[in-house]
């Protein structure tokens, strides 16, 4: 009768103790979890800033640059195609296209020195430039919250709860090589 | 024996919670501020210096923004906008909440400047207007060698632009996700655990009845919890601080380090 009790009272101690425990690591994947989301919001806010600027900067240009038909339109097609994007992938995705094409757009802008010098088209240059860099201060926050999450769903005891519960690795946002181009301000 | 299962319980969460350690942060290399003018590169001579510390001053005291100037001779590998981010997040330029920091650095050797603006301040300062400042009263006179002129020049351009919006920041973002809470919820945890352990225990040693023996037994039921408690507050108190570390002490007379503030790593510069 004792011993019976002695051991309920131990299982009963480890039901509880491994109970706590799945219950921290549930939590702990919540909060990681809507880090990396918030952080997500704060790439779309800047994402979103840099593709508001650019009816305008496609404007400026066009002014001095009529006959550059194909990158205009290759600009404005990348553009149009972040609203059809859907989740946090193809978002990405879609963004790097057009950082492809604004790459470009900018490439041109190089052969215009009359551009350079009107006022307009250098404040909008600055803001660019300055969004560029808030996009990628938002993206590297993004990244360590994603880095951060993901070796929380991956090891040790995390792996076994995370499925259970629902949480799957999150995606890096990751910059391929041909849209690797900031804008430079150089006058 | 009591002390055994406490020993068992004891285990079990002492393996999850080594789990659950919190990541390093990694600090780069980046200069201490040495009061709001920090002259590395050795560019300002002292009058310069004491006018700029002046407009600064009188900048923090009249709205609460917070200007801090740094001159290198250079930001080495890294960017010169990452540099100047990575130097606004370690001195955290700025009051906090109002993230109303402003911080101009210098990279002589480089040819590049960059002037980074706290969230508070974006809307004071977007980027077009800091562009035509550099354009208008900085880079002409960094392109004649004066650079402490254009250093203070541009300041007092920028300070200039401030005082006259009153320094009210309009919607501070609050930029960063949520802290996670999860250290108080395992604590209530363990310390109802605890609970149930020190009334088993008790309740344990009244039964085998030894008048003798059940101090020591008693004791013995409690040396476990009360270990467990000791680990459980080290742990917390590591698992509940964010960010948000003050900078050091200084010992120029009068700054008092910065605030606390952060950015979104906006702002414009160039190269002459």
């Amino acid at each position: 009768m004792k011993a019976a009790l002695v051991v309920l009272g131990v299982i009963a101690l480890v039901v509880v103790a491994v109970g706590g425990c799945a219950v921290s690591q549930y939590n702990s994947l919540v909060g990681m979890d809507t880090s990396v989301k918030s952080n997500w919001a704060q790439v779309n806010v800047q994402l979103q800033r840099r593709a508001d600027l650019i009816p305008n900067l496609v404007e400026t240009v066009k002014g001095f640059a009529t006959q550059e038909r194909t990158i205009f339109e290759a600009v404005a097609n990348a553009r149009a195609k972040l609203a059809g994007a859907g989740n946090i992938e193809g978002q990405i995705k879609a963004n790097n296209e057009l950082s492809g094409a604004l790459g470009r757009l900018l490439v041109i802008v190089e052969n215009y020195p009359q551009l350079k010098s009107d006022a307009n088209f250098r404040a909008l240059m600055d803001e660019l430039a300055g969004t560029e860099n808030r996009l990628s201060v938002e993206r590297k926050r993004y990244n360590d919250a994603v880095g951060a999450y993901n070796v929380a769903v991956r090891r040790f005891p995390g792996v076994l709860f995370a499925s259970v519960f629902g949480f799957r690795e999150a995606p890096f946002y990751e910059v391929p090589e041909s849209a690797r181009q900031t804008p430079q301000v150089k006058f | 024996m009591d002390w055994v299962r406490d020993l068992r319980v004891l285990l079990l969460c002492g393996i999850a919670l080594a789990f659950s350690a919190p990541a390093a942060w990694a600090s780069e290399d980046f200069p201490a501020p040495a009061g709001s003018v920090t002259d590395q590169a050795r560019i300002l001579d002292q009058g310069t210096a004491q006018q700029l510390r002046q407009i600064v001053a009188e900048v923090r005291a009249r709205t609460s923004a917070e200007i801090a100037v740094l001159t290198v001779a250079t930001t080495g590998p890294v960017p010169i906008q990452d540099y100047a981010v990575g130097v606004f997040d370690a001195w955290k330029i700025g009051k906090r909440g109002q993230d109303n920091g402003l911080l101009f650095l210098v990279a002589v050797e480089d040819h590049r400047m960059w002037i980074t603006t706290g969230y508070g301040l974006e809307g004071i300062l977007p980027d077009g207007k800091i562009g035509a400042i550099r354009d208008r009263v900085i880079l002409p006179s960094f392109r004649a060698g004066r650079y402490g002129e254009g250093i203070l020049r541009g300041t007092a351009a920028l300070a200039q632009v401030i005082l006259a919006a009153g320094g009210e920041p309009g919607t501070a973002a609050a930029g960063r996700g949520p802290r996670a809470g999860s250290g108080t919820t395992t604590v209530l945890l363990v310390v109802f655990l605890l609970l149930i352990l020190s009334a088993a225990g008790i309740s344990a040693a009244e039964r085998r009845g030894i008048p003798r023996a059940r101090g020591r037994r008693a004791l013995r039921g409690i040396a476990g919890p009360v270990g467990m408690g000791l680990g459980m507050g080290g742990w917390s108190g590591r698992g509940g601080s964010g960010g948000g570390w003050s900078s050091g002490g200084f010992s120029s007379g009068g700054f008092g380090g910065f605030g606390g503030g952060a950015t979104g790593g906006g702002g414009a510069g160039g190269s002459w």
